[in-house]
């Protein structure tokens, strides 16, 4: 341990006066070691260790001049990397926590909003002549085909089409004459 | 990208770092906030008391002893937090050394005077408006160490704010001091550390969210 501690210790103050090489292998053999230090947390499978990874090491580089030349290397950089682990860990916690908070929404949205909105589509079909209607809710709400449509209803699949188009213009009227809010 | 082709970017980015760059930083910081707080200060009193006079005035120099003892127990910790493995260990306490010397001199003046002229003695004229005075007058400090704070690396954001804050408050009362027309040890000790300790804990609150990198 003190045999890497001083071989990083010679790396890195090489690279604080400049020395290219040492830098890039000081940086190489630390991004080892934070791989390591980042999987054993996370887990082997966590994808986000790569990007803790490469953080620190950014890190490490912009604030390389808070390392005290008369101290030790490795806890300088050790507490870098628990500082980008416990950040990590909490906002992953706040993720977490949002990504629950919107599931309880989205289930609670299903009950209301969605029975909501299909009432009022609901309402506003009923204004229209059967045979449109009809026509509508086969083909755009339950997604049918014209043809299948045309012969369920037992017409032609032309006459089923312009059902389907006078009906959607007149919803389009209906909704613009404010006739949904009138309902309600 | 890369972990190994962020390497090669950030050797190339490579250039020498002085042994002092860090604290350059913070000292700059500490200069330019104090200019400005001196500056907002002579606009707002205008050129106050006779300066010359109060130099002779014990008063003066008990502020300023008071104020010099917080703010460099206040920088030491502040320094110690920016770096990353920097552990408080018994700094913290430091801060507490110049508090209780002038509250044992403020417990010495006000010994054996009647209640209604230690009242006096403690709220002195301008109790309300010290505290804020010197809160108001840290604030430039405030921010420009803060700034510092973030370009460094400190691990514990609450207590390094609070050590930021306390370290601009000292500064701002020793600035205050010299219009300031208080004598006593005990209105000092009172008005003048709550002053300190406003912009103290407005770091300690903020320190999570503005020190974090």
């Amino acid at each position: 341990m003190s045999e890497v501690e001083s071989r990083l210790k010679e790396l890195m103050l090489l690279s604080l006066g400049g020395d290219g090489m040492a830098y890039r292998e000081l940086l190489s053999k630390l991004s080892v070691r934070l791989r390591a230090y980042y999987r054993r947390r996370l887990g082997q499978g966590c994808s986000d260790a790569e990007d803790l990874v490469q953080e620190t090491l950014i890190a490490i580089h912009a604030r390389r001049a808070t390392f005290d030349r008369t101290q030790l290397f490795t806890p300088w950089a050790y507490a870098m990397a628990r500082y980008k682990l416990v950040d990590y860990l909490r906002r992953s916690r706040v993720r977490a926590a949002v990504s629950m908070d919107d599931c309880e929404e989205f289930c609670a949205m299903d009950e209301t909003e969605q029975a909501a909105a299909s009432r009022d589509v609901d309402s506003l079909l009923s204004r229209l002549p059967n045979a449109m209607s009809e026509a509508i809710r086969l083909t755009r709400i339950e997604g049918r085909s014209i043809a299948d449509a045309a012969q369920r209803t037992g017409k032609s699949a032309a006459a089923t089409k312009v059902s389907i188009h006078r009906g959607l213009l007149r919803l389009a009227r209906l909704q613009a004459a404010g006739a949904l809010d009138a309902d309600d | 990208m890369q972990t190994t082709d962020l390497i090669d970017r950030l050797a190339a980015d490579l250039h020498p770092t002085s042994p002092g760059a860090a604290w350059k930083n913070l000292a700059v910081a500490l200069s330019v906030g104090s200019v400005v707080a001196l500056g907002a200060a002579c606009v707002s009193f205008g050129k106050g008391n006779d300066f010359a006079a109060m130099l002779l005035t014990s008063s003066l120099w008990m502020k300023w002893a008071y104020a010099l003892g917080v703010s460099a127990a206040a920088l030491s910790l502040c320094a110690r937090l920016a770096r990353p493995e920097g552990a408080p260990g018994a700094l913290p306490f430091l801060l507490g050394v110049p508090l209780l010397m002038l509250g044992a001199i403020a417990l010495m003046e006000v010994a054996g005077l009647p209640a209604d002229e230690r009242r006096a003695l403690w709220l002195g004229r301008t109790a309300v408006m010290c505290p804020w005075t010197i809160a108001a007058l840290a604030i430039p400090i405030f921010v420009a160490v803060l700034l510092a704070l973030r370009q460094l690396a400190p691990t514990r954001p609450r207590l390094a704010g609070f050590s930021a804050g306390c370290l601009a408050g000292a500064i701002a009362a020793g600035l205050y001091a010299i219009y300031c027309k208080e004598t006593a040890a005990a209105f000092v000790v009172t008005w003048y550390t709550a002053g300190i300790l406003l912009p103290g804990l407005v770091g300690v609150l903020i320190g999570s969210r503005v020190l974090r990198w």
